[in-house]
């Protein structure tokens, strides 16, 4: 069984067109979505000799959410990482195979990573506000790429905390440090400080692990409002959060994409008894 | 193991730690007791008309008609003293020979300690030295003096299996029946009135000059000194320290050269501080010519040298323990590593950067060695900003071992010693006082 699963799939994309195949019947379509915003080819990395990620082969549809569901170490994190190049604080992190964001290969010689990380924001596991005031937190990204008249960066705090679903709870208390905010309410902090750099795509890395329900059902309606504006793909360990929040699905496993499908057709009929035997919970 | 060993087991250890805080307390009492108390003596203290006019005279401070009244009381006692003397004086004068020379060295002998306990007598020739121009300006000090005034000091050699013994002889006795004998009852009962002790607060002690080789004023020159190596060495070893903790923890590729660079820097800070003295002499003085000769840029230069790797290290720590998610989540909005380094990661290390440099700071102003051949001089004035290229300049540190073991009246100045002590010490804590406060505040502030 093992053997089976570490040959990578073919390219789903070549037999039928990627909509067909990623796009969820049920679901309603985002205009001007449905491109593919970023592709890998053949794409592995490795840490050190130790091949974390073999030969994916996908495409990310834009202003959609593609989940990525699998158990741990099986490489899910390591992808979404290279997606904004964050694994290059890893010395030993190397990749071979191409990764295009819009047509561009990432880890192309050219590739300025601070530009590919403005476009493609992140948020982390644990929430990570900086020991700042929630406006400076905000302020941070904008600040970096250049806006400093502090009209035009309240009215992007006031925008992105907005988008975020958390300007009413802090909109009087902007001063105050965003370490004093609880577990929630500083994660969706997070999501507004990536939004407030407008990026293009959004990537969240097991966003709600360190919430509680309430705080992660608050997350799951941040990411359909947002769907539709942002590329956005989301790591988690939650299956049932994955077919809730998710357009389509990839399962990792042991470093290879599994199978890649629409969210509804991957949780119901599967391909791989791999998928299966996981969402099934045979294995975890 | 069963639960009764194991109980007494816990037991006594924790017996064996409390008493060994008790010992170290009792160790550190028995250091900071004497500290504190001849410390403070050298600003609070009984002084007498004799202290009070060398301020007058040497810094003119004090009210001139009360001290010229005090000094016409004290004269009104003392002038009785001087009578008995020029009395005395005269019937030598008419004595046989043989007589005269019995008495003319002992007589020498009561003159020379009168003039220390009073100052200058009648008929003397103006003091070359100002310690010679006052009397005893601290009270207890002049009651050592007018033991010795009345008592002559001899030594029992009689027993030649052990070590001589003193005993004291009353003076008066060598004297008897001469017109001189009245004078040892008399200023016995009369030296209050002749010295005036008064409560006396001199804060002067800290902001004055020393006059004649810190026989009377005050330490000024030394602290002055020793903030300006300090707070030199930190100018020249904080930017150094960081920038260079900067590299280690954020730029350097491990492997050879690294490691290397690292444990080097380990070992420097395990020197021992004569040798950055000498490596300052050899290097900063003689190779590169920083200055003639010593001075507080060399000084500082050397203390720099030696503090850098505490500095290094304690910078490192502290950007180590930085969340790596604060680095991630600037990285990611994309930042970039230097702007990251210079917005996020160095807030964030403030507390530990500044608590090394103070606790650093603390160690350079302590620190005697590196600047005996570079920077420090024994006796001085202080020295002004503009001074510091080219001159040399006292310090507590140095001037703390100069006076206790080098001064040539070492023993009649205990309370200048202390006093310096005392200042280094308050120095010293006060800095690392400081570095707690602001430790704890920057802390509250990062956590909101």
């Amino acid at each position: 069984m093992a053997t089976d699963v570490r040959q990578a799939p073919e390219s789903a994309s070549a037999k039928k067109s990627t909509r067909d195949i990623y796009l969820p019947p049920e679901r309603k379509v985002v205009t001007g979505g449905g491109e593919a915003h970023i592709v890998a080819k053949n794409f592995s990395i490795y840490y050190g000799e130790f091949e974390a990620v073999k030969k994916v082969n996908a495409d990310i549809l834009s202003k959609y959410v593609t989940a990525i569901i699998g158990p741990s170490g099986c490489g899910k994190s390591t992808f979404l990482r290279a997606i904004n190049r964050m694994n290059d604080l890893i010395p030993s992190c190397h990749t071979s195979g191409t990764l295009l964001f819009d047509g561009a290969d990432i880890y192309g010689k050219n590739t300025d990573e601070v530009l590919l990380r403005k476009k493609v924001g992140m948020v982390f596991q644990k929430p990570n506000p900086f020991p700042k005031s929630i406006f400076d937190n905000i302020a941070y990204g904008p600040r970096l790429h250049g806006v400093s008249d502090k009209k035009k960066l309240m009215e992007i705090i006031e925008r992105s905390l907005k988008k975020a679903a958390i300007w009413d709870e802090v909109c009087d208390r902007l001063d105050k440090n965003a370490l004093g905010l609880s577990g929630g309410q500083q994660q969706r902090l997070c999501v507004a400080r990536t939004l407030a750099v407008e990026p293009e795509v959004l990537l969240l890395d097991e966003p709600t692990s360190a919430l509680d329900p309430k705080a992660t059902a608050k997350i799951e309606d941040l990411i359909q409002e947002l769907r539709g504006s942002y590329t956005i793909m989301i790591v988690t360990h939650n299956m049932q959060q994955a077919s809730r929040v998710s357009d389509s699905t990839m399962f990792f496993y042991e470093g290879v994409l599994v199978e890649h499908a629409s969210t509804a057709q991957l949780f119901t009929n599967p391909k791989d008894p791999m998928t299966e035997d996981y969402i099934t919970g045979r294995f975890s | 193991m069963n639960i009764g060993t194991r109980k007494i087991l816990d037991r006594s250890f924790t017996a064996i730690g409390f008493g060994s805080i008790i010992v170290m307390a009792l160790a550190l009492m028995v250091v900071v007791v004497p500290i504190l108390t001849n410390g403070l003596g050298a600003v609070f203290f009984t002084g007498t008309v004799e202290h009070r006019k060398l301020l007058h005279e040497e810094f003119q401070r004090g009210d001139t008609q009360d001290l010229s009244s005090e000094i016409a009381s004290s004269e009104r006692y003392r002038a009785k003293a001087y009578a008995i003397l020029s009395d005395f004086e005269a019937e030598l004068e008419r004595m046989e020979p043989e007589q005269q020379g019995k008495y003319s060295s002992k007589y020498a002998q009561v003159r020379t300690s009168l003039q220390s306990l009073l100052g200058p007598l009648p008929g003397d020739s103006p003091a070359m030295l100002t310690r010679n121009k006052y009397g005893q300006t601290r009270w207890e000090k002049a009651e050592e003096k007018l033991h010795s005034f009345l008592y002559e000091s001899k030594w029992d050699n009689s027993n030649s299996d052990v070590m001589g013994k003193e005993y004291f002889v009353r003076r008066s006795l060598d004297f008897k029946g001469t017109s001189l004998a009245p004078l040892f009852p008399y200023v016995e009962n009369n030296l209050e009135n002749m010295l005036l002790p008064r409560f006396t607060v001199y804060w002067g002690f800290l902001t004055d000059s020393s006059v004649d080789s810190h026989f009377f004023g005050g330490i000024w020159p030394e602290i002055q000194g020793t903030f300006f190596l300090a707070m030199g060495a930190m100018l020249f070893a904080f930017p150094i320290g960081v920038i260079a903790a900067i590299y280690f923890t954020e730029y350097a590729r491990p492997g050879f050269l690294n490691s290397m660079l690292r444990s080097a820097n380990s070992t420097l800070a395990g020197v021992p501080s004569i040798v950055f003295g000498m490596f300052g002499l050899a290097f900063f003085i003689n190779t590169l010519h920083v200055s003639e000769s010593k001075s507080v840029l060399a000084g500082s230069l050397t203390l720099a040298i030696m503090i850098l790797p505490t500095i290094i290290r304690a910078a490192e720590e502290a950007i180590l323990s930085v969340p790596k998610t604060y680095r991630e989540a600037s990285l990611s909005l994309g930042s970039t590593k230097w702007n990251t380094i210079l917005t996020v990661i160095l807030p964030a290390a403030l507390p530990g950067i500044l608590t090394g440099g103070v606790i650093s700071l603390g160690r350079a102003a302590g620190e005697t060695a590196p600047i005996i051949f570079t920077a420090a001089v024994s006796v001085g004035s202080a020295i002004g900003l503009a001074d510091i290229f080219s001159s040399p300049t006292p310090a507590l540190s140095w001037n703390i071992y100069n006076l206790a073991s080098e001064h040539e009246a070492a023993a009649e100045i205990r309370h200048v010693q202390y006093g310096m002590v005392l200042a280094l010490v308050s120095i010293v804590l006060m800095l690392n006082l400081s570095a707690i406060v602001l430790r704890a505040r920057i802390s509250k502030k990062l956590k909101g």
